[in-house]
Order: C-alpha cells, then sequence, then structure tokens
C-alpha cells in the first residue's frame, strides 16, 4: 500500500480523539477527528475514510447508528467501536450487526494499533474466496470460532478471518485455569512476529477448563492450524443458551 | 279382737291410750267395754272421753256379744281367779300378771322401735348415700340421700338392682369389673374403696363423682348376707383437680407453643420445667431434660456463664436482661434472655425461670442489611465512576505513551513514564473489577448438588500450580440435599475460598473442605478450612466488605462477590479463625424445598 490508510475517529470527547491521534502518530495513516456522528456521516458521504474508529455512546447519533450508516453506503469500510468497560454487551451487539471489532477504554497503544492494522489489513486484502471453517461452529465476530463439545464445555480457536490478518503468532498469553471470563471481555492476547498485539475477546461467560498446552512450546499453531492443533482453551460456559443468541452461526 | 276390761286403774288407762294413741300391730284389740266400781277411776274417764262404754258391774262384760278377750286389771287376785271362771268357753282371758308382762313386752318393743327410728333419723342424717344390697345387688335400704340422689322413696327402690338404679345398665357388672367391687366385697368379707370413680354412677345428663365404700354385713359369722354401699359425693374435689389439671395443661400448651426457649431450674439448677423449644436446642425431648443442669447439657464454658447469669437474677431477686452466646455443636446461637427468679406462695425464691428469644437470625439479617446496602451503594458509585473515569484514562494512556515512545536514551524521565502507563492500567484494572463487582448478574438458579459443584471445582482447581504442594483434604458428605442454586457462581464461590486459602498458606500447607448438612437438615454447609496464619481477629469481621483485603497482592473484590453471590442464594457466608490455628470459611445454603 503506497499511500497513507484514512482513518475517521468519532467521539464526543476531544481527549479521546487526541489520543487515538497520538497513538497512531507514528504510523502510515491519515486521521480526520470529529465529535459527533453527524459530522461523519458528512465526512462519510464524501467518500474519504477507508477505517472508522467510533465510540459507542454519543449524544445524538451514537456508535450503533453510525455503523448502521457505514454498513448500508460503503460496507467495505471496517468499523471499530470504542466501548467502556460498562457498555460491553453493546459492543457485542455492534459485532452482530457487522462491526470489525471493539476496543475498551482506556486503551493501550499496543491495544489499538493492533486492531486498526488488523482492519487496514482486511481492506488490502485481495477478495479470494476465504477457506471456510471446517464444520459448523459458533463465531464471535471475525474473532473466533466456538465448538460445544459432547460435554457442553467449549472449545475456542481462531477464526479463519482473524488468522488471515494478524499474521504469525509469536506468543499467545493464556488465561489461568480456574479463571472466570465475561463474555466479551479479554480472553487471552496474540503477540505477533510483526511486533503486534491482538486481544482475543472471550465469546462465552464461563470458567476456564483447559488450555493448548502445546501453544507454549509452538505459539505458531494457533494461526497455522486454528481448527485442529491451534485451538485456544476450552471453557466450562456458565449461560450458554442466553450467549449464544449473541453470536453469530 | 273384741276385748272388754275390768279393772278402770292406772294400768287401763296406760293400756288405752296406747291403744288409741298407738295402736297395737302384734295385738289388735278393739276395746269395746271397761267395767270398774269405782266411777272415777282414770280409765272409765278416759273412756267415757274416747266413747267407749262403761259399766259399774264385771258381770256386764259377758253379755258383749261377739266378746273374744277379757282383760283383767284390777290388781287382785280373787277377782282374777272368779273372772276367769266365768269366762264362757272360746273366750280368752288375760290377767293382771299377764297384762304385766304383755305390758312390759310392749314396752321393750316401744322402745326397740324408738331406737330403730333414731337410726334411721341418723341414718338419713348423714348426706351421703348410703343402701343396703343383698346378695343379688338388690336394694334392701336407702337413706334420705339416696332418695335425693335417684329421687325414687324407699319402697320405690326397694328390690330394685343397684346397677340398673345407679348405673343404669340392664346387667350387673362382672366379677372382674373394677369398676364395681361388689363380687370381690361379697366374696372376701372384705371392705372396698374406690376412690373418686367418674362418669360411674349417673343420673341422665349430669355427671357425679363419688368416693364409694362397700362394707360387707355379716348375719352371724363368716356369712355375708348383705353389703352396705355408700357414696361420698366428690363432684367439687374432681372439679377443682380438673381445674388444677387444666391450668396445668394451659401452661404446657402456653410454653410449648411459644418459639422461644422457656426454662424453669430449681435452686440446685436442675431443670424442673422446660418447653418444647428448649429441649429442641438439644435435640431431646422434654422429659429427658428434666432433672439435668446446664452443666450436662452446655460446653463447660457456656454452662459457666449460664449458672452464673441465673445465680445474678436470684440474688437481684428480680429479672435482668442478658445477651447471650451459645455454642452448640460448632453452631452459634444468640440469644436474648431474660432470667427472674421464682417465688412460691409465700414469696420465698424457690428457683430461676428463663425465656430465651433466638436472635441469631435477626442479627444475621441486620449485619447482612448493612453490608447489602453498602454494596448496593458502591454497585451504583462504581458504575458511574467507571463510566466517567475511562477518558481521562484513555488520555494519560495515551499522552505518557507518546512521551515514553520519544525519550532519548538515558533519559532518567523513561521510568517515570513507565510508573505513570503502570500506575494507569493498574486504575483500569480496578474499576474492571469494581464493573465486575457492581454488573447484576442474572443468576440461573436450578436444582443443584453441592456436591456436584465442590468436585467441578476441585476439579479445576487441582491443576493450578499454586495447588501443587498443598495437601487437600476432602470431608465429603455421601449425600447431601439439593440446593437451588447457580452452579457456576457457586463454583466461583468455592473457587475462591480454596484459592484464598491457597494463598493463605502460601502455597505450602494444608486445605480442608468438606460437605455436610446443619441445622437439623435445614441447611447444606460447605467450609474451607486452611492451616495458615489466619485473619487478625480486629479486622475477621470485615473480609467480606469490597476492596478489603489483606494480601499484598489482589482486589479485596472475590469474598465481596462471594458474599453477594451467597446472600443472593438466601444463604449466608462466614469467616472464623480456628482455634487450632488457620482461618475456616463457611458457606450455609438453605436446602432445596421440594413441591410435592
Amino acid at each position: 500500500m503506497s499511500e497513507d490508510t484514512k482513518v475517521l475517529v468519532v467521539d464526543d470527547e476531544q481527549v479521546v480523539l487526541d489520543s487515538v491521534r497520538k497513538h497512531l502518530r507514528r504510523e502510515a495513516y491519515e486521521i480526520r477527528t470529529v465529535l459527533s456522528g453527524t459530522e461523519a456521516v458528512e465526512i462519510l458521504d464524501s467518500g474519504w475514510p477507508e477505517v472508522v474508529i467510533t465510540d459507542l455512546m454519543m449524544p445524538g447519533m451514537d456508535g450503533l447508528e453510525l455503523l448502521e450508516r457505514v454498513r448500508d453506503s460503503s460496507p467495505a469500510i471496517p468499523v471499530i467501536m470504542i466501548t467502556g468497560y460498562a457498555t460491553m454487551r453493546t459492543a457485542l451487539q455492534a459485532l452482530r450487526q457487522g462491526a470489525f471489532d471493539y476496543i475498551a477504554k482506556p486503551f493501550t497503544r499496543a491495544e489499538l494499533q493492533g486492531v486498526v492494522i488488523r482492519a487496514t489489513r482486511q481492506i488490502s486484502q485481495e477478495n479470494e474466496p476465504e477457506e471456510a471453517d471446517p464444520d459448523p461452529r459458533h463465531h464471535l465476530g471475525g474473532h473466533c470460532w466456538i465448538h460445544i463439545e459432547a460435554d457442553t464445555t467449549a472449545r475456542i480457536g481462531l477464526a479463519r478471518s482473524f488468522v488471515d490478518v494478524v499474521g504469525e503468532v509469536s506468543e499467545v498469553e493464556l488465561p489461568a485455569v480456574g479463571d472466570y471470563l465475561e463474555q466479551g471481555s479479554v480472553c487471552l492476547r496474540l503477540l505477533t512476529a510483526d511486533g503486534r498485539s491482538h486481544t482475543l475477546w472471550s465469546p462465552l461467560s464461563g470458567s476456564v477448563l483447559e488450555l493448548n498446552e502445546a501453544l507454549r512450546e509452538n505459539p505458531g499453531l494457533a494461526a497455522k492450524d486454528p481448527f485442529g492443533e491451534g485451538w485456544l482453551v476450552r471453557l466450562d460456559p456458565a449461560n450458554l443458551e442466553e450467549e449464544l443468541k449473541d453470536l453469530d452461526l | 279382737m273384741k276385748t272388754a276390761i275390768v279393772g278402770g286403774g292406772r294400768g287401763c288407762l296406760s293400756l288405752i291410750e296406747f291403744i288409741f294413741e298407738r295402736g297395737l300391730v302384734e295385738l289388735p284389740l278393739d276395746v269395746q267395754l271397761i267395767c270398774d266400781l269405782e266411777e272415777n277411776a282414770p280409765g272409765i274417764a278416759y273412756a267415757a272421753e274416747r266413747g267407749i262404754a262403761t259399766g259399774s258391774d264385771p258381770e256386764e262384760v259377758f253379755k258383749l256379744p261377739g266378746l273374744e278377750l277379757v282383760i283383767e286389771l284390777t290388781g287382785d287376785d280373787g277377782t282374777a281367779a272368779q273372772l276367769q271362771q266365768r269366762c264362757p268357753q272360746g273366750v280368752r282371758f288375760m290377767d293382771h300378771d299377764m297384762a304385766r308382762i304383755f305390758w312390759d313386752l310392749i314396752q321393750v318393743q316401744q322402745k326397740l322401735e324408738r331406737e330403730r327410728e333414731q337410726t334411721r333419723k341418723i341414718l338419713d342424717s348423714i348426706p351421703d348415700i348410703v343402701m343396703v344390697l343383698d346378695q343379688e345387688m338388690r336394694i334392701q335400704t336407702i337413706n334420705a340421700g339416696f332418695s335425693r340422689l335417684t329421687g325414687l322413696s324407699s319402697a320405690q327402690s326397694r328390690g330394685e338392682f343397684c346397677y340398673d338404679v345407679l348405673c343404669r345398665r340392664r346387667a350387673p357388672p362382672a366379677a372382674t369389673d373394677a369398676g364395681c367391687p361388689f363380687r370381690k366385697v361379697f366374696e372376701t368379707g372384705k371392705r372396698a374403696e374406690l376412690v373418686q370413680v367418674s362418669d360411674h354412677v349417673k343420673v341422665p345428663g349430669i355427671e357425679q363423682h363419688f368416693d364409694i365404700t362397700m362394707t360387707p354385713l355379716e348375719e352371724e359369722k363368716g356369712k355375708i348376707t348383705q353389703v352396705v354401699e355408700t357414696l361420698h359425693p366428690v363432684n367439687e374435689r374432681v372439679w377443682l383437680q380438673r381445674e388444677v389439671e387444666e391450668a396445668a395443661l394451659r401452661f404446657r400448651q402456653f410454653i410449648d407453643s411459644a418459639h422461644d426457649r422457656i426454662s424453669i431450674k430449681d435452686l440446685k439448677g436442675r431443670y424442673q420445667v422446660a418447653n418444647i423449644a428448649t429441649a429442641k436446642t438439644f435435640g431431646l425431648k422434654v422429659e429427658d431434660l428434666i432433672g439435668k443442669t446446664a452443666h450436662e447439657l452446655y460446653p463447660p464454658g457456656s454452662a459457666d456463664w449460664i449458672t452464673e447469669h441465673d445465680r445474678e437474677a436470684i440474688k437481684q431477686g428480680k429479672p435482668i436482661s442478658f445477651k447471650e452466646t451459645i455454642t452448640l455443636e460448632s453452631r452459634e446461637i444468640h440469644l436474648g434472655t431474660v432470667r427472674f427468679p421464682l417465688r412460691d406462695y409465700k414469696g420465698d425464691v424457690v428457683g430461676v425461670c428463663n425465656i430465651s428469644r433466638d436472635i441469631t437470625q435477626e442479627r444475621r439479617l441486620q449485619r447482612q442489611l448493612v453490608q447489602a446496602d453498602k454494596l448496593a451503594a458502591i454497585g451504583k458509585l462504581a458504575a458511574g465512576v467507571a463510566h466517567e473515569i475511562n477518558n481521562p484514562l484513555t488520555g494519560i494512556l495515551a499522552y505518557a505513551e507518546d512521551l515514553l515512545e520519544d525519550v532519548e536514551n538515558d533519559d532518567e524521565r523513561e521510568e517515570d513514564y513507565q510508573v505513570i502507563i503502570r500506575e494507569t492500567l493498574r486504575c483500569r484494572d480496578i474499576v474492571k473489577n469494581l464493573l465486575d463487582f457492581a454488573r447484576q448478574t442474572t443468576h440461573r438458579f436450578e436444582k443443584t448438588d453441592l456436591r456436584e459443584v465442590v468436585g467441578n471445582t476441585l476439579a479445576l482447581v487441582l491443576r493450578q500450580a499454586i495447588f501443587r504442594d498443598i495437601t487437600l483434604d476432602q470431608n465429603l458428605a455421601d449425600r447431601l440435599p439439593a440446593v437451588s442454586g447457580d452452579k457456576h457462581q457457586l463454583g466461583q464461590v468455592i473457587l475462591n475460598l480454596l484459592v484464598n486459602a491457597a494463598e493463605g498458606v502460601e502455597g505450602k500447607g494444608r486445605i480442608e473442605i468438606s460437605t455436610c448438612v446443619v441445622d437439623a437438615g435445614a441447611n447444606c454447609q460447605v467450609t474451607v478450612a486452611d492451616s495458615g496464619p489466619g485473619i487478625p481477629e480486629d479486622v475477621i469481621g470485615r473480609v467480606f466488605e469490597p476492596f478489603f483485603t489483606t494480601k499484598s497482592t489482589g482486589h479485596g473484590l472475590g469474598l465481596a462477590v462471594s458474599w453477594g453471590i451467597v446472600q443472593q442464594h438466601g444463604g449466608r457466608i462466614e469467616a472464623k479463625n480456628r482455634e487450632e490455628g488457620g482461618t475456616i470459611f463457611r458457606m450455609i445454603l438453605p436446602k432445596l424445598e421440594e413441591e410435592s
């Protein structure tokens, strides 16, 4: 990609806009920031942005509405939602409505850069038909697959679309067995060979039952064989029936 | 018998007075004529008054038609002899000597008659019911009391069967009938007493109570022909006794219906009275409690102060209130107790009463309310703060990371920036935990076997590195009643307690997890005990407060979250230091009430 990726950032608080700008300033991005959804729509209509980063909770037009506008007018533009920890459920809803990913405030540089780079890589990808996931599984957005095992525990691994944008995985920061994860909160982090860090959200609430210990020796498996040897964790879902409704089949 | 009397002296007067006034049952004399030479003889005068014929010539008596008897009362033997000779065939003759004897006989009989009359009066004067029965239980004699009771006169009752009249029975009672010793009395010749036969002697509509005595009467030595039965009415005594019994019963019902523990001890500290609630405390029956002392029922420590409190109430001679805590089978019971001296009718102190109200639940609820209020307030505050604080934190992180990226090598500010970033991330974690804590998570209540939850949690825990050098003792009940609960959340609580315990022993030591039924089967309990140093007593009451922690790591929310979960399950969780060292956490959940 020769030119800088054009990123539109929407938030009703200037400090957040400034923060995003600061975090991304060294990267190859051209950034414009606006304080409202209405202003964002104007820029959107001009056809300028390639990636949109928007706050979820805003007065006037909120993040979900803006997402809807982008999906309608320019479905190819990835939309990254900014959410507070308190509004995690809304973020999950945004994923279901086609958001690329979300990021929770307050975020670190690495967290923001990770998600934006994935979005950028997705738009630059040639639209060759993706390799379909091998068997019908549940997905959390373009993040991960969930396979409900016979004993109703849930095995989790990276989704093809995620693997395609992160590159080579150099380390997997796994949770601990016994940890209780809320749906939509941090499940694990992937460090990649290019020095990036990517957050994987937990697709279900539940206690961690088992980790793929093989990943400690060979983290690359997570991306190389995401549906087999590269699975990540096994959860004991706490509220499976209810939460599956928030996931795409 | 047509009779003529010769001689109208005093003897004659007495005789005819007697005849007229009393009549001679044994010898019905029809005196038709009295003769005497003396016209003014007292007998002649009396006869004249009564309209009996008189004469002066003894010959006249033989002219009397149908004459049957001549009585000579002149006292003169010659006259007597003449008259006897003169007496025609078929006419009887009695001279003055015979008359004398006859008179004396009458007198004796009269006396007997008077005495019998006297006896009858005495018999009648007895307020009791008296009757004499023959061998067949037929009534022979009765007194006035009998008539008053039955309404039957002497004539009406004579010959009636006693059981028919008094017991309303058609047939005589069997010899073995404990209610009627008649046969026995007859056979043994021994007197029998039936004290207070109730409902035995009946007059229609009225239940009466008597003390009955049956006394055999011997006609001659060894031959019993009759039995005297007396009935002494004891209605009032029975009623009084009934009242006493009813008062006792009322008292019993009264104290046994009370939820409070009520008991009376004597001056030696032995239980004299105890209600069911008291007995239940020890899992005993009331009767098993009576006679025991506090030292036989309570652990020594509790028994000592119970005795002391009793003494205090006796000493002060007035009711005294105490806040008391007893420990029974490792269960603490908090009581609000009033102890007061019990006095007899003279006003002397004879014992000590004790009314104890179980305020354990009340105390617990009160504490829970305070805790719940605190938590609710914190939750609201947390959500608000978290929302507001996210944007500034975003800014701090962005600017600090920016500065860090720009520092030259060897710039001492690099470390400062790193501190800013590290501490900002710490703020982020605190906010996250706070929100986890404040989040209104939905519960999925289902029929849950705590043993299963414990088993699952143990399976998770044992794989963790921190448990590698820990000995885990499991003391799990074979069976536990189900509870209504969210398996995952309860698992979280147990996990929390186990991880806490592991941290308490710093990865090396002993942890014991046990499950059992407590509170007389009403509740299920899971305990996690460790061999660690315990929690300082001055802060142990605060371990469930949010952000309270004794560890260098951790946010102090784990136990607060656990507390919230258990509370939402209608249970309770408590922490205590064990006497043998270490801490014990108890989670107690109510048994699921199965719908029948």
